[in-house]
């Protein structure tokens, strides 16, 4: 997360907690949003479902405020209270509606906002490879990679938020960029090293 | 940049590097790459791999543009006001419930004027029922009753404002049941008032005659006791009998649960266990609670910083600090007298917070489940909770 310089995202939460300002929780709620946005959107395609789930995290959070203890990590604590509710709405959603409109649940990584970009005819090949590779995995370790490497979330909130052992979560995402930089490394080994070159001129 | 430690690195080992994916992900960062190359041409072939690796994992963001982040900001607020309304509007009904339960008392008391004094029609175990020395019987169905003893014990008034009479020759005693799902308030003759929590019973005669003051407990009741040296007030249970020393306390003696506890607000008060060989007594001072396993010989003592988590109860709220949830439940259960059933693995964090009893039973589920991630579903007519 890039925080703006001199704002402490914990100590505005803290404010709110401790005395139930909610001008706090409205920048708590501009600063996280599309975090969870983002985060809901590779879970389901139903992006009004994603925005209701964020409506109902903010609501509870205001009602359950005495209840609720100072947290360490914000970003950590906000994600897994997230998915909790999400999951829970997504359930709500599948018993009102029929079979055929069932929102689909699953972990999309490569997700993008632009869809031309992840076109995979416009990858090159050692994207492609990646993206193949990372479509190869389970739902839950695409899930655990985004979250380390795209969120900085931590191995323990991650466990907490998938409910697994912070040691297959660690086993989990290890095991899984092996693979993925051996693959690079097939490819890199038979391009070279000018590879690096042309990037360093279309990166930024 | 110390680059002293990525000297030993292995590709694997730069990726997972937090540094080193901030360098590669955050833009401007070129630089400082640039800078790592140069100095460390020995893991270029790594950096290379680990900067590509890195890069095909990141992902374009999903963004809502600020002007509907702000609008669906305004809504929560909005949602917020409504909330407010409908809370004041609650407790206004709630006060009028209780007027019209008192007037109902007085209307039948003085109309049919009989031993047996029914309030409404519900089956006499979902009331708090009060059982005279003199065998008449005060059924309450307000869910918080108040029951007044006049100094001579020959006055009782309930729910404020409907009086019942009874002879004060009779030295039998009078009983309190009060059953889960209700709370109830005594105030003896003698001054002493006691708050009792559901699933309670409280034995007392209508004027204490002897040499001490004597009553008797079964579940949780919190006492503040008037002071009068020359009559020790006693407090008696299954297991143990306590003497007090004008004071306010809190005890836990139901029967089912084989944990008994004692919490001193103030002043002073000691306990004997039941039947004990051992005659010394244990004194227990303000903010200490002594906790009892039945079957056990000794009390524990412990300290405890804040006795409010033990007696707000009386006010309707139920605080709760590192409490597991199982336990929790179990309180819960019996203040609104349902079954609630557990299947919740070992490892459900400790929670803190504080809930208001005055809520509906599924708003104060909703609010465990939320503060403890965990879910719960109606079966029947019990609730199960479990993991998420």
């Amino acid at each position: 997360m890039k925080e703006p310089k001199g704002i402490d995202q914990n100590e505005v939460w803290n404010n709110f907690i401790l005395n139930g300002d909610l001008y706090a929780l409205s920048n708590i709620y501009l600063h996280y949003y599309d975090l969870l946005f983002d985060y809901g959107q590779r879970h389901t395609s139903d992006k009004q479902l994603v925005e209701d789930t964020i409506q109902n995290v903010f609501i509870n959070i205001i009602k359950f405020r005495k209840s609720i203890s100072i947290v360490k990590n914000l970003n950590g604590y906000l994600i897994s209270t997230f998915r909790r509710q999400l999951f829970l709405d997504l359930n709500k959603k599948k018993k009102t509606i029929l079979t055929e409109q069932l929102p689909e649940e699953h972990f999309d990584y490569f997700k993008s906002p632009d869809q031309d970009v992840s076109d995979e005819e416009n990858l090159g090949r050692l994207h492609l490879t990646i993206k193949q590779c990372i479509d190869k995995l389970t739902d839950k370790q695409q899930e655990i990679i985004f979250l380390r490497f795209e969120r900085e979330i931590s191995y323990e909130e991650i466990a907490e938020t998938l409910n697994i052992s912070v040691d297959s979560c660690y086993k989990s995402i290890h095991r899984a960029i092996k693979t993925v930089r051996s693959e690079a490394e097939k490819i890199l080994e038979k391009r070279g090293n000018i590879f690096l070159c042309i990037w360093f001129r279309s990166a930024y | 940049m110390n680059l002293e430690h990525f000297k030993l690195y292995t590709t694997d080992d730069f990726i997972f590097d937090d540094d080193f994916r901030k360098i590669v992900q955050e833009s401007g960062h070129s630089d400082r790459l640039k800078v790592l190359l140069e100095n460390l041409p020995e893991k270029r072939n790594e950096i290379n791999i680990a900067v590509h690796v890195l890069r095909g994992l990141h992902v374009e963001r999903f963004h809502q543009p600020y002007q509907r982040k702000k609008d669906l900001w305004h809504q929560i607020l909005q949602a917020q006001k409504k909330q407010v309304r409908f809370m004041y509007f609650r407790y206004a009904a709630s006060l009028l419930l209780l007027i019209g339960v008192g007037s109902a008392v007085l209307y039948i008391a003085a109309k049919k004027n009989v031993d047996k004094v029914i309030v409404a029609n519900n089956p006499p175990s979902d009331n708090a029922t009060l059982i005279l020395a003199d065998g008449k019987e005060v059924s309450i169905s307000s869910k918080q009753s108040t029951v007044h003893f006049s100094s001579d014990g020959s006055g009782i008034v309930v729910n404020d404002t409907s009086g019942v009479a009874q002879a004060v020759s009779n030295d039998g005693l009078n009983q309190m049941i009060v059953p889960y799902g209700k709370r109830s308030f005594v105030l003896l003759s003698e001054g002493t008032k006691v708050w009792l929590n559901s699933g309670s019973k409280l034995v007392f005669p209508s004027v204490f005659k002897g040499k001490t003051r004597e009553v008797y407990l079964e579940g949780e009741a919190l006492f503040d006791v008037t002071k009068n040296n020359e009559k020790p007030f006693y407090v008696k249970t299954d297991v143990f009998k306590m003497k007090v020393y004008g004071t306010k306390f809190n005890v836990q003696a139901y029967l089912q649960d084989n944990a008994y506890s004692i919490v001193l607000v103030e002043g002073k008060v000691s306990m004997n266990i039941n039947n004990s060989v051992q005659l010394t007594e244990v004194f227990l001072a303000p903010n200490q609670k002594a906790s009892l396993t039945k079957g056990q010989g000794n009390f524990e003592i412990n300290n405890v910083e804040n006795t409010e988590i033990y007696t707000a109860w009386i006010e309707g709220y139920l605080t709760f600090v590192n409490e597991e949830v199982p336990d929790l439940l179990k309180r819960v259960s019996r203040y609104y007298n349902v079954t609630i059933e557990t299947e919740l693995p070992d490892n459900v964090e400790k929670i803190y917070g504080k809930l208001d009893l005055k809520d509906d039973l599924e708003r104060v589920l909703d609010g465990i489940a939320f503060i403890s991630k965990t879910k719960y579903k109606k079966e029947g007519n019990k609730y199960v909770f479990m993991a998420n």
